[in-house]
């Protein structure tokens, strides 16, 4: 005598219950149809809604990076050439002091025959040192900040949204070309000033 | 002649006339002597004489050469080749050694044997024992050898003096007359302006000044 029949694998999770009801007393009149695995069934349900809710999040937060990103990369293109200009321009008031301070020297250099283009170049020259050193101190300071004052990313994956490596041989090359040159722009009017100065006016007033 | 000066005239902006048609002339081996009040036109002429100072009017011949008829850059590579200068305030490079300051007019007039004239001169000076101090470790009457070592360096045809022994006491001011004394000696042309009293005793000829005029010869 069979007294139960137990459906296995039966691919009707999400069936109509009170249909297959209906076919199955067609088929066995007076049999009782028992939903034995509501349970089982509700977890699956909710670990794929948790699955697709995932899913969507890591699409969210991701979208959220990159919105993110792009609004600190419009800042950055603002803020950058702002920065840049009021270095150049602090630098070039340095550079007006530094020839200030040292006329006499420049004046006694231009009497024992230095050519103005020499004095120029000295003046440039230190500038573009001085530009250079400031580049890599920079850098090595902006690197070592980044990754110790809270900047630190690199448990973020290396997908569109990962930040981008602090360390980087071509930003610090670049750091090394660009900086001497900012120094040199900023440098050129008072190093000019310097090269033009009249050894004769420096040694009257001394 | 070293220098040939004819009717140098400097007039500055306003009614100021700093030197009014000066001729004189200083051979090698002279050492001339120009004493005159303060405002007089000394240091104007040196500066002149010294192709720094574009003159009003007149002529200057350095050693043959008209320094204003060359080119900003020639005059400044023919004042390295010709002229030494001395100052009063010694004008030395403060941040740098001695050494470094006696070898700074290489920097104009590059020379192959530089170092070592460089160190003959330090050690000609009595200075060799602190040539790589700065020259705040040294006293003034140092800081002037230091300074006359910078002027012999390149060999100059003639020397240029501003009040050299106007900051130095009476022992250390006679070592540098003698020392300019000594480079007339040997061929060169000095021009000195001073004050200092001392001088004519070690200047082949002594001129004064007054009003940007010259009263004697």
């Amino acid at each position: 005598m069979i007294n139960a029949i137990l459906a296995l694998e039966c691919q009707c999770a999400w069936a109509d219950l009170p249909k297959v009801r209906a076919e199955i007393t067609r088929i066995l009149p007076d049999t009782q149809v028992v939903e034995r695995a509501s349970e089982a069934l509700a977890r699956a349900e909710a670990r794929v809604k948790v699955a697709e809710e995932a899913v969507a999040s890591v699409e969210r937060e991701k979208e959220n990076r990159l919105r993110l990103r792009a609004e600190r990369e419009r800042f950055a293109a603002i803020l950058v050439p702002l920065v840049m200009v009021a270095c150049a321009l602090w630098i070039g008031f340095l550079a007006f002091g530094n020839v200030r301070e040292r006329q006499t020297e420049i004046g006694i250099l231009r009497a024992l025959g230095l050519r103005s283009r020499k004095i120029l170049l000295i003046f440039l020259s230190k500038a573009v040192a001085m530009g250079g050193l400031g580049g890599a101190v920079g850098f090595v300071a902006g690197s070592f900040a980044g990754e110790h004052l809270g900047m630190n990313l690199e448990h973020l994956s290396a997908d569109a949204t990962a930040a981008p490596a602090l360390f980087d041989w071509k930003i610090l090359l670049l750091a090394l070309v660009l900086a001497p040159l900012l120094a040199a722009v900023a440098s050129w009017i008072p190093a000019v000033l310097a090269a033009q100065q009249d050894p004769a006016v420096i040694l009257r007033e001394e | 002649m070293v220098i040939a000066v004819e009717h140098l005239t400097k007039r500055f902006a306003g009614p100021v006339q700093a030197l009014d048609g000066i001729s004189f002339t200083v051979d090698a081996g002279e050492f001339v002597a120009v004493q005159g009040p303060s405002g007089c036109g000394k240091t104007t002429l040196l500066l002149i004489v010294g192709a720094l100072l574009q003159p009003s009017e007149g002529k200057v011949l350095l050693d043959g050469q008209d320094p204003y008829s060359l080119s900003p850059n020639e005059r400044a590579r023919f004042r390295a080749e010709t002229i030494g200068f001395v100052f009063q305030q010694f004008h030395l490079v403060p941040y740098l050694s001695v050494l470094d300051n006696v070898l700074a007019p290489q920097l104009a007039k590059p020379q192959p044997d530089a170092m070592e004239r460089a160190n003959d001169l330090i050690g000609r000076f009595h200075l060799a024992d602190r040539a790589d101090h700065t020259p705040d470790a040294f006293s003034t009457g140092e800081r002037q050898r230091a300074a006359l070592a910078r002027a012999f360096l390149n060999r100059p045809k003639l020397l240029l003096a501003d009040e050299p022994t106007g900051n130095l006491d009476e022992q250390n001011g006679e070592s540098v007359l003698r020392c300019l004394a000594d480079f007339a000696k040997d061929g060169g042309a000095v021009l000195l302006v001073t004050h200092d009293v001392h001088a004519t005793q070690y200047a082949d000829r002594t001129v004064r000044m007054e009003n940007g005029r010259m009263l004697q010869k």
